[in-house]
């Protein structure tokens, strides 16, 4: 996906801190602001295992390529047994674009270590804010859509399309083929191999634009218009 | 007897009612917060609400990007009793929405997340409440009417209510967690915001303003609840139900109860009344009875959907405590993991394991006229109820 830089996807795992409600130093001493336990990653605990993420991408000498996203970083869930060891683990979830592979790291922001990685088949993570952006991006370059999108939404408000970035609200989800095999035989099973978004349209005064296109953001191409309807 | 009379009758009763369920109630060592007071998150995650009526309730809460709310370490003191882990974890799992005419079967919370849609509330989303830490979270303590009547005798009753919530497409989720004074725990989903689908046929759809139809569609609702009454040790699920005798002419009806030793996938009983709980046991209550905790289900609220989605074949599952099974359905398969509550419940034994329940349940959403412009919240839930965890009502 060449129109995404590196920089910018790794600037999605601190987005994903409505997580981080604290940020305090990993490291000093412990108050009872200090993150432990069940708390969430704090900003500094997510820049560390974002760093440490670098190297999870099995397809590359080093780092993480151009093509490669990280797709996710949270706390890593640890077993009730471990409870009492104070760990403070992150769950990292990258995605390559180069080969459709998602891979999961362990890593331990505090000692600097990788405790596991493993290839995740058959799983879509929810879209990150450049991927919804990369979406729309798509959709709205392809002629038909742009034009039955215009179409829609005089039917929906009974004014024009100005701009679609201020007139619309538009919320991409994932979309896999799997959770409705016709949209496979209908020219969208790659969809969950491939990363593909589903858009949902709104005016910005709630007034529904009755469009579903999906788009495949790794063949960067709109799969439909309309939606898989009956 | 005079009414004086009965009155220091009733409150000698119940002063001696409370310092019985004093000894009564188990000492639990697996709780929220240590003997220090030392819960296992810092203070912008930890609940610790002592109701009007002196019950209390403790947990932390953490925020992730695909569950939203996760509650950990919850724990409940009754009235003069000590206090006693219910549950270490819970959260939603799913929520599965296909619409009627099978123009779209969304998975939210894997596919789009709460977490990462989580609107950050305002003073206005929380009368009368407190905002938790980065405005996630709205925490009230609500009356919820009458704790008990008998003629003249009468309580009031309360509840902790937490509730965040997620916008997602056109629709918000209100996602609650109630617990109420007497033990009782309602996790809830409202479902709110406007209309998602327009279209469909008369077969699929209802119609509304302006010559439009708007299309019918389902929300089912998964929970995750991994129950640890007074611990993760020696808990054990029983389906409890009641079905007419056999010969009695429905005159009669047969109470039984069934424990699971191996993983297994339950449906709602319609023309029955069936429940699970969760005991210990070990633990005993003041009338030596196991403390337990159950699971009341919604009966008349059933989705069977096609074989691609057979985790709707179930309302009620026991599984074993697996670190990678998160979610009803999409759920990551790092490690051979299933996919879904399918594949969960494998017939495994559950005996000397840590337990997971889960539970569904399901809402049809045919539109109406009043869902435009916005929809008044539709609320979908159950309840878990302390069965046996003390030997009266500690509230008289």
């Amino acid at each position: 996906m060449p129109h995404l830089t590196r920089r910018a996807w790794l600037a999605v795992g601190f987005a994903i801190a409505g997580l981080a409600a604290l940020s305090v130093t990993i490291a000093g001493a412990q108050t009872d602001d200090t993150p432990r336990g069940t708390d969430p990653l704090s900003a500094d605990e997510l820049t560390a295992a974002g760093d440490l993420a670098q190297g999870s991408n099995p397809g590359e000498a080093a780092g993480l390529g151009d093509d490669d996203v990280v797709l996710l970083v949270e706390r890593h869930e640890e077993a009730k047994a471990d409870e009492d060891e104070g760990l403070r683990r992150a769950d990292v979830y990258v995605y390559s674009y180069d080969d459709d592979v998602l891979t999961w790291t362990v890593v331990d922001a505090a000692t600097g270590q990788v405790d596991q990685s493993q290839v995740v088949p058959d799983t879509q993570l929810p879209l990150i804010q450049e991927e919804e952006d990369r979406a729309l991006e798509i959709a709205l370059d392809d002629p038909e859509f742009a034009q039955l999108l215009a179409t829609r939404y005089r039917q929906a408000t009974g004014r024009d399309l100005a701009d679609p970035a201020t007139d619309l609200d538009i919320q991409p989800i994932v979309f896999r083929s799997d959770a409705n095999p016709r949209a496979a035989a209908a020219g969208a099973g790659d969809c969950g191999e491939h990363r593909c978004a589903q858009l949902m349209i709104q005016s910005t005064d709630d007034l529904l634009v009755n469009l579903l296109p999906v788009i495949d953001l790794s063949s960067g191409q709109v799969l439909t218009e309309t939606g898989f309807f009956s | 007897m005079s009414a004086t009379t009965r009155q220091r009758l009733r409150s000698a009763g119940t002063l001696l009612a409370i310092v019985l369920l004093g000894a009564a109630v188990p000492v639990a060592v697996n709780v929220a917060a240590d003997a220090n007071g030392a819960f296992n998150c810092s203070a912008g995650f930890q609940v610790d609400e002592t109701l009007t009526n002196g019950a209390r309730w403790q947990m932390c809460w953490e925020k992730r990007a695909r569950e939203g709310i996760v509650i950990h370490d919850v724990t409940y003191t009754p009235i003069g009793g000590q206090p006693v882990e219910v549950l270490s974890e819970a959260a939603l799992a799913q929520i599965h929405v296909p619409y009627d005419d099978n123009g779209a079967r969304f998975h939210d919370l894997s596919d789009f997340g709460l977490g990462g849609n989580m609107d950050a509330l305002s003073a206005g989303d929380c009368p009368n409440g407190t905002l938790l830490s980065s405005n996630w979270i709205c925490q009230t303590e609500a009356p919820t009417g009458y704790a008990y009547k008998s003629y003249d005798e009468v309580a009031d009753a309360t509840s902790l209510n937490l509730f965040s919530a997620s916008c997602i497409g056109a629709y918000c989720y209100v996602v609650a967690w109630n617990f109420d004074d007497d033990g009782t725990i309602r996790p809830e989903v409202g479902a709110t915001g406007t209309l998602q689908r327009y279209g469909g046929t008369p077969q699929s759809s209802w119609p509304m303003g302006g010559g439009r139809r708007a299309v019918a569609h389902m929300h089912n609702f998964y929970w995750r609840l991994d129950f640890d009454v007074d611990g993760a040790a020696n808990d054990r699920v029983e389906e409890l139900e009641a079905r007419f005798a056999p010969g009695t002419g429905r005159q009669q009806l047969n109470n039984t109860r069934q424990a699971f030793s191996a993983e297994v996938a339950r449906r709602v009983a319609a023309g029955g009344f069936r429940s699970w709980r969760v005991r210990d046991t070990v633990m005993l209550n003041g009338d030596n009875h196991p403390i337990s905790f159950e699971l009341l289900p919604n009966a008349d609220n059933i989705f069977r959907g096609p074989s691609y989605e057979a985790f709707t074949q179930n309302e009620l599952y026991v599984t074993r405590n697996r670190a990678c099974e998160r979610f009803a359905s999409h759920n990551p398969t790092a490690g051979g993991c299933p996919s879904s509550l399918a594949g969960f419940a494998n017939g495994q034994s559950l005996t000397g394991q840590d337990l997971v329940v889960w539970y569904g349940t399901s809402f049809h959403h045919l539109p109406r006229d009043e869902d435009e412009e916005h929809m008044h919240p539709h609320w979908s839930g159950f309840s878990i109820v302390p069965r046996d965890l003390t030997a009266t009502n500690p509230a008289g």
